[in-house]
């Protein structure tokens, strides 16, 4: 017993955000069939708006997730519209190479505009903790834990209960059977691009609030991102919870038991092995579609 | 009138010119600890001129300081120290400001057997090269280490047990091992000793080993921004060591000016501090010295410009006592060197690193850092009472 309920707690809170940061990676993946090398810098994209605002207007970085959310949904049916829409007929290579150049461009630009201090949000309520028993529970990771909860849950109903969600689960299943039955896949493309560039968005005001962040961490994120959808398995919103809790776990006990400096490592030794023995991942269905 | 007088008498003497010669960073990021250190080779510059320059041999000397502007850049530095050696014919050279740009400049000094006193690097990098011709005032790294631990085992009630955390680079390393090594010796229980990466943002897994083993003290080796991290997630997790020292950081007004209340009580090294109190051969004591550099600057000296102070008086001493300007009788007379000056007992081991002098340890209290260590403006307030 003794530090077990702590790691664990810490973990489920972790792995919780882990999954929805994850999500509009995994959805984008699983629907279009891209891999955004850009998407960490979404992230982080979403957590300089939610410092702006705080720091500027005093807007608390939990109340601008809808902001950040719209924000990131115009920013992805844009570029989806714009440039990738272009690129991805052709080989998929070319995606790839488009969402690098995306990265560097995006991560100079605030860069630029941000200097390469690291920053924080830092809200009144960041140093509250309270203590059960054996663990110690910080505020602001319950917030986000609930958070990421509640908005995984979101994406879930959205995809499962309306239309939007069926015609998007439909294109990731067939492409042309949804052309039949009358469905764009052009639409779909923008709408899922921007609801994971959304996901993404809002993702980084929970990110603000737990860490600092400079202007070069989307790099490591999309890592993150990459390896919850390759455990978890693209098939679903459950697969990415999946995969962010198995990250979460992963993290804090090589953190505790190994070291800090072997987290990174350990994740990137998992992700190997899982593509050696279990490409599909853990609950891997093929598409977001698949039932 | 006297000062004309003594200004007509001193130029009769100084005859000669003595050029040094110094590149400082006044662009870049460096830009203000480079001024610092400007104004502690001026001050110094002017004092002695005033006395009559620089005593050598049967010679007065005048000193005049030749200075470019290395932007911070220690490529730079290393081309203008060049041109100061070979273009404008200094043997003498004064220390760029910054470990990289000292560090540069030690490599061309020594290729041209020219020698140089520096008060601007004090990464223990420079020491290990086996240089023979670079000496240098600050403390290494290990030092930030060992003199928090030093405070910490004379305070009552004695600390037995110790945390430390360290950022996995070189500097904060050294800091770290360094308070490894004395809490060893000073029989303190180590009862935890890691690091984390470089840039690492986020410290639960460290907090929570630190709040199960719960040690008396807590040292933290990194950066500003990792000592702020730290402070932020002790408190997070309601760790209530009894001593919290951080090797960079408490200085910094940037310090408490990031952690408000928080920053109550923390500890943390200094090179030099305006309280420390030793007697001088050109300025009286320390307080003479910090008197001099608040009439002609304004304001309080602190260890940037007492460095490039402290390296020039160095020089000074061993140029009078050497009676000549050679290169190697020079050295001889640094490696030979145990002087009290304002800045403290400066004496050099064979590898060119100050080794007689202690650092300062401050505390914040009341918001401002004060100096609690080994002179005291202040009583240090042990134990650190809990996080409000």
């Amino acid at each position: 017993m003794g530090i077990l309920p702590q790691l664990i707690l810490e973990s489920l809170l972790l792995g919780t955000f882990y999954a929805f940061m994850s999500l509009g990676f995994s959805l984008m993946w699983g629907v279009l069939n891209i891999i955004n090398l850009a998407y960490g810098t979404y992230i982080i994209l979403g957590a300089y708006t939610a410092y702006t605002l705080y720091t500027g207007l005093g807007v608390d970085p939990l109340l601008s997730i809808p902001f950040s959310f719209l924000l990131g949904l115009s920013f992805g049916v844009l570029l989806q519209r714009v440039l990738i829409d272009r690129v991805m007929r052709l080989e998929p290579f070319m995606v790839l190479i488009l969402t690098f150049g995306l990265d560097v461009f995006l991560s100079n630009l605030l860069n630029l505009i941000f200097r390469a201090d690291i920053r924080s949000i830092d809200v009144p309520y960041a140093e509250r903790s309270f203590v059960i028993g054996p663990v110690i529970v910080t505020e602001v990771k319950v917030l986000v834990f609930f958070l990421s909860l509640l908005l995984t849950g979101a994406v879930y109903v959205l995809l499962q209960k309306t239309w939007t969600g069926r015609s998007i689960r439909a294109v990731a299943l067939d492409r042309e059977g949804a052309q039949i039955v009358g469905i764009s896949p052009g639409k779909v493309f923008a709408v899922t691009s921007g609801l994971g560039t959304g996901i993404a968005f809002s993702s980084g005001n929970l990110y603000g609030v737990l860490q600092g962040f400079t202007p070069f961490d989307g790099g490591m994120l999309t890592v993150k991102a990459f390896l919850v959808s390759i455990v978890g398995g693209l098939g679903r919103v459950e697969s990415a919870l999946a995969g962010g809790l198995f990250l979460g776990f992963l993290e804090v006990f090589t953190a505790f038991y190994l070291g800090e400096g072997w987290k990174f490592f350990a994740s990137l030794l998992v992700m190997f092995l899982f593509l050696l023995i279990r490409p599909r991942g853990l609950l891997g269905g093929k598409y977001y579609g698949e039932v | 009138m006297w000062l004309i007088f003594a200004l007509l008498i001193s130029l009769a003497f100084s005859q000669e010119v003595l050029k040094l010669g110094a590149a400082v960073s006044f662009t870049g990021k460096y830009a203000k600890e480079g001024e610092l250190l400007r104004r502690g080779y001026e001050l110094w510059k002017e004092t002695v001129n005033r006395r009559g320059g620089i005593k050598i041999g049967d010679k007065r000397y005048k000193v005049e300081i030749i200075y470019y502007d290395d932007q911070s850049d220690p490529k730079t530095t290393a081309k203008l120290v060049e041109k100061l050696i070979t273009q404008d014919g200094v043997r003498f050279i004064l220390g760029p400001y910054g470990s990289a740009q000292v560090f540069a400049a030690a490599g061309i000094v020594e290729k041209h057997k020219a020698l140089m006193v520096q008060g601007g690097g004090a990464s223990s990098k420079i020491y290990k090269q086996g240089y023979k011709y670079i000496f240098g005032v600050f403390n290494t790294a290990p030092d930030y280490g060992k003199n928090l631990i030093d405070l910490a085992v004379s305070l009552k009630p004695k600390p037995k047990t110790v945390a430390i955390i360290y950022e996995k680079d070189i500097f904060s390393e050294d800091a770290a091992r360094g308070a490894l090594e004395r809490a060893k010796e000073k029989g303190l229980k180590v009862v935890l000793f890691e690091s984390y990466p470089k840039g690492a943002q986020d410290l639960s897994s460290l907090m929570i080993k630190i709040r199960a083993k719960n040690p008396d003290i807590v040292i933290g080796a990194g950066h500003f921004r990792d000592s702020v991290l730290v402070v932020k997630q002790l408190k997070q997790f309601k760790i209530n060591p009894k001593f919290v020292g951080l090797t960079v950081g408490p200085p910094v007004p940037a310090f408490v000016k990031a952690l408000g209340k928080d920053a109550e009580y923390i500890f943390g090294p200094v090179q030099w501090s305006k309280a420390f109190n030793y007697k001088d051969p050109l300025f009286g004591d320390t307080k003479g010295y910090v008197e001099a550099y608040r009439k002609k600057y304004g304001e309080d000296p602190e260890y940037h410009s007492a460095g490039g102070t402290a390296a020039a008086l160095a020089l000074q001493i061993a140029l009078e006592r050497a009676g000549t300007l050679d290169v190697e009788k020079v050295r001889k007379e640094l490696l030979k060197m145990k002087v009290e000056t304002f800045y403290g007992v400066i004496g050099f081991d064979e590898t060119g690193k100050i080794v007689t002098k202690p650092m300062a340890v401050v505390q914040i209290q009341n918001g401002r850092p004060v100096t609690v260590y080994p002179f005291k403006e202040a009583e240090p307030v042990y134990p650190k009472p809990p996080w409000e």
